[in-house]
């Protein structure tokens, strides 16, 4: 099933667009996505979900190379398809595919069941909207979430 | 020298145990998605290597050990029965996962672990 671009750019919540992350590792930086999650609102809890979200990194890291990492996953604690961008300026390291730093991280939420089914197509289309090294710098140059918006629709378009 | 005594494993209780299950379901759910080929396959061809898999079904013994028998046992027969579905959503009194309404007695408390009057499931409060 496609996902208009549309329906990816509405599931990025404004609050949930953290443009100067600073955590040290990782793990800081998922904890600090998480709480940020929950104090919105719009995740259930915290602790199953920072849970879920190590544990999808243990089985493989989410750093896709290039400076992306998609920290995403599925639980019961989140009510809906939630997605969330940060960006890293100092580069925080990820054990990625191409062994460099993360600045840019796509948080993809989900809860175990959705109707229509939209988890893995929307982690395509994001994985297709930072595969352009054009696309990166825009999407890294956005200081504001309109900026970030727009530079995503452009790179899903 | 006193010999060592070692401290019984803390098992979790109310909403401590509702939020193990939590746990435990997410985690049989990516154990089962990255165990199914086709869906393996799936997200590795989207650039995300599936490995660790070991590394996850020792996590989830860990998980499951520090659970209390009767809930673990009431969690494995619903997940035998829906799927792995064995817990669900609970949304203004109605079980997400077969739409029955709670009667007014059973009110879902994240405190405690409550079952569908209905269909057994594991009810968690959104």
């Amino acid at each position: 099933m496609a996902v208009d671009v549309q329906v990816v750019l509405e599931t990025f919540d404004p609050a949930l667009f953290l443009p100067s992350l600073a955590a040290p590792d990782k793990d800081s930086v998922l904890q600090e996505l998480v709480a940020h999650a929950q104090a919105q609102g719009l995740v259930r809890e915290r602790e199953p979900l920072l849970e879920m979200l190590r544990s999808r990194e243990s089985l493989g890291s989410t750093g896709i190379g290039h400076g992306i990492a998609v920290p995403h996953g599925r639980s019961l604690a989140v009510p809906r398809l939630v997605g969330g961008f940060a960006r890293h300026v100092a580069g925080v390291p990820w054990d990625a595919v191409d062994g460099k730093p993360v600045h840019l991280i796509f948080l993809i939420l989900a809860p175990p069941l959705e109707q229509p089914t939209r988890y893995l197509p929307f982690l395509g289309r994001i994985v297709e909207a930072v595969s352009d090294a054009d696309r990166r710098k825009r999407l890294a140059k956005a200081a504001t979430y309109e900026e970030f918006r727009r530079a995503l629709r452009d790179a899903l378009a | 020298m006193s010999p060592a005594v070692s401290e019984p494993a803390r098992r979790p209780v109310g909403h401590d145990v509702l939020t193990a299950l939590v746990k435990l379901q997410d985690l049989d759910l990516m154990i089962r998605e990255a165990a199914d080929p086709r869906q393996a396959d799936e997200v590795s061809k989207l650039g995300f290597p599936i490995g660790g898999l070991d590394q996850l079904r020792a996590a989830r013994e860990v998980l499951a050990a520090g659970v209390e028998p009767r809930f673990l046992r009431l969690y494995d027969a619903a997940v035998r029965r829906y799927g792995g579905r064995a817990l669900v959503p609970v949304a203004n009194r109605t079980c997400l996962g077969c739409s029955a309404v709670q009667p007014t007695g059973v009110s879902p408390d994240p405190k405690r672990i409550t079952s569908c009057q209905s269909c057994g499931r594991i009810l968690y409060p959104l």
